[in-house]
């Protein structure tokens, strides 16, 4: 009977791990849908708000601004993943020490240590190098380091796709910290224009931190190879350098900026790299599943008492 | 490509759970990455600060600038460059001029007569340091500091009045045609591939 149990608890395990969340996919595109529609209304509906203001309270408002996108992401995800929530609480703290951990580093370390400003610029492949080998993977380890070492061993981590969830929780974090200091360093910005780098700015780090998330699930519930976790981390690192690398290229060497290029960039690399997260983590869950089927038997030593047969593949997957 | 793509898909060919120990292994593996991703980084960093590119100028040994520097011209100048990316308020220029020396000159005497000239010239002249060197085969030089405020300043308009620094090494050559070579900017300069 102990062994029947055991059994059990195997497979409910790794149906939990397997676990795919429709809910979620289906908050990611609305979004993503919603941030695009949050640069409609003050590009093309209301193009002039704030266009009164100066000084603090455009500075105010800026900041406001810089909040929306993250806070549209994390309502959405807690409105529409409801079946199997995470804890609200947990999400929230993840995303509020993506603030704290990069109000603390990313600038000292990039501005103090780097001095990207000083040599970044002066070539296209210093400008590459740099994008990746230093601004991404300081704010990609930003939120590794945040998602390991904080949920990572939490028993409410038990899904594979929470790694995503959580990562993208901590990516907000980040995105909301640039943008702090986008509206920050410039005394306020032009609403219109600065509601499309702010959505830019977090889609985007949506998106890397949704990759890096992907593999982190996987760390946590998968015997991975000694080189899966820093593959992932390189991946994610090198979608970050080359996202702003391609940004600031496309604008080099002109006076002029083209917001709604970087919009559209963004968006491609956000619908396209959170496609990919998914396929890539409903194949993971079949695949699990399908071994659980064949192995989770095995479990059950001879016995007088008949071992329960598996369950189908649809009835692990409901 | 599909190998690499099953293995990021699914790593491991059972369902078990990593262990503790398979965990720290991979968080080792991770931050040494990071290390290492951050040591190339700052590698690029120092490479493209170091980066430098020769300039040649006629009758005199060739000049080494830092490569983002803009090479301009400017009146009674031999060569001028300055840094469009100065993260400072001082702009960094560097400019060469070239003239006889005197009988019995010597480098101090020569810079000193140099400075006293310069601060007649410019406005709010100030010399903050200076000390000998020596560049490429042994030649004697010297190497000073100043500040000043442009009075004709290249890029007139919004920066026009800014305040602007001009320092760096001060080269006097003695050779056979027993010219000096005066210079200024603030990151260091070199003759010739040794650099100073």
């Amino acid at each position: 009977m102990q062994a029947s149990y055991t059994a059990d608890n195997e497979l409910n395990r790794l149906e939990r791990v397997a676990h795919n969340r429709r809910g979620l996919w289906f908050a990611v595109i609305i979004a993503l849908a919603g941030l695009l529609a949050f640069v409609a209304v003050f590009n093309l509906v209301i193009p002039n708000f704030g266009a009164g203001l100066d000084g603090v309270p455009l500075i105010g408002l800026g900041l406001l601004f810089a909040l929306v996108p993250a806070v549209l992401w994390l309502l959405l995800f807690y409105r529409l993943d409801r079946l199997e929530p995470e804890p609200k609480q947990m999400v929230f703290n993840v995303f509020l020490l993506g603030i704290f951990v990069t109000a603390a580093l990313h600038a000292p370390i990039l501005d103090g240590v780097f001095a990207v400003n000083e040599w970044l610029y002066a070539n296209w492949w210093s400008q590459l190098l740099g994008n990746i080998l230093v601004i991404g993977f300081v704010e990609q380890v930003i939120v590794w380091g945040i998602v390991r070492y904080t949920v990572f061993s939490h028993p409410e981590f038990d899904e594979r796709v929470d790694g995503v969830i959580y990562a993208i929780a901590a990516g907000l974090g980040v995105a909301t910290v640039l943008n702090f200091q986008y509206v920050l360093s410039r005394g306020g910005v032009d609403l219109s224009i600065g509601s499309i780098r702010m959505v830019v700015t977090s889609m985007a780090q949506a998106s890397f931190a949704g990759v890096l998330g992907y593999f982190i699930g996987q760390a946590r519930f998968e015997r991975t190879p000694v080189y899966y976790m820093p593959l992932g981390l390189t991946v994610a690192a090198t979608i970050n350098g080359l996202f702003a690398f391609l940004l600031e290229r496309t604008s080099a060497g002109a006076l002029n900026t083209y917001p709604w290029t970087d919009l559209l960039l963004a968006a491609a690399v956000a619908a396209i790299s959170m496609a990919v997260v998914f396929w890539l983590i409903a194949r993971a869950n079949e695949e699990t599943l399908r071994l659980a089927q064949a192995q989770v038997p095995a479990y059950v030593p001879e016995s007088p008492v008949a071992a329960p047969a598996a369950p189908s593949a649809e009835e692990a997957n409901i | 490509m599909s190998a690499l793509l099953d293995a990021i898909r699914k790593p491991s060919v059972t369902n078990q759970p990593p262990t503790s120990r398979e965990i720290m292994r991979s968080d080792l593996a991770t931050v040494a990455l990071i290390i290492a991703a951050l040591l190339l980084g700052l590698a690029v960093r120092n490479t493209t600060l170091s980066a430098s590119k020769k300039v040649e100028l006629e009758g005199m040994p060739p000049l080494a600038i830092p490569a983002h520097w803009m090479p301009g011209t400017a009146d009674n100048l031999d060569f001028y460059a300055r840094s469009a990316g100065s993260p400072s308020i001082f702009d960094t220029e560097m400019a060469v001029y070239t003239r006889r020396l005197r009988n019995e000159e010597t480098l101090i005497s020569a810079r000193t007569a140099w400075g006293v000239r310069r601060s007649q010239d410019l406005e709010r002249y100030r010399e903050l340091s200076a000390e000998p060197v020596t560049v490429l085969d042994g030649q004697p030089c010297a190497r000073h500091l100043c500040l000043c405020r442009r009075p004709d300043p290249p890029c007139r308009g919004r920066f026009a009045a800014r305040r602007r620094a001009r320092s760096g090494p001060a080269l006097y050559l003695r050779g056979p045609t027993r010219r000096r070579i005066g210079c200024g900017g603030r990151h260091r300069m070199g003759l010739g591939p040794k650099g100073d």
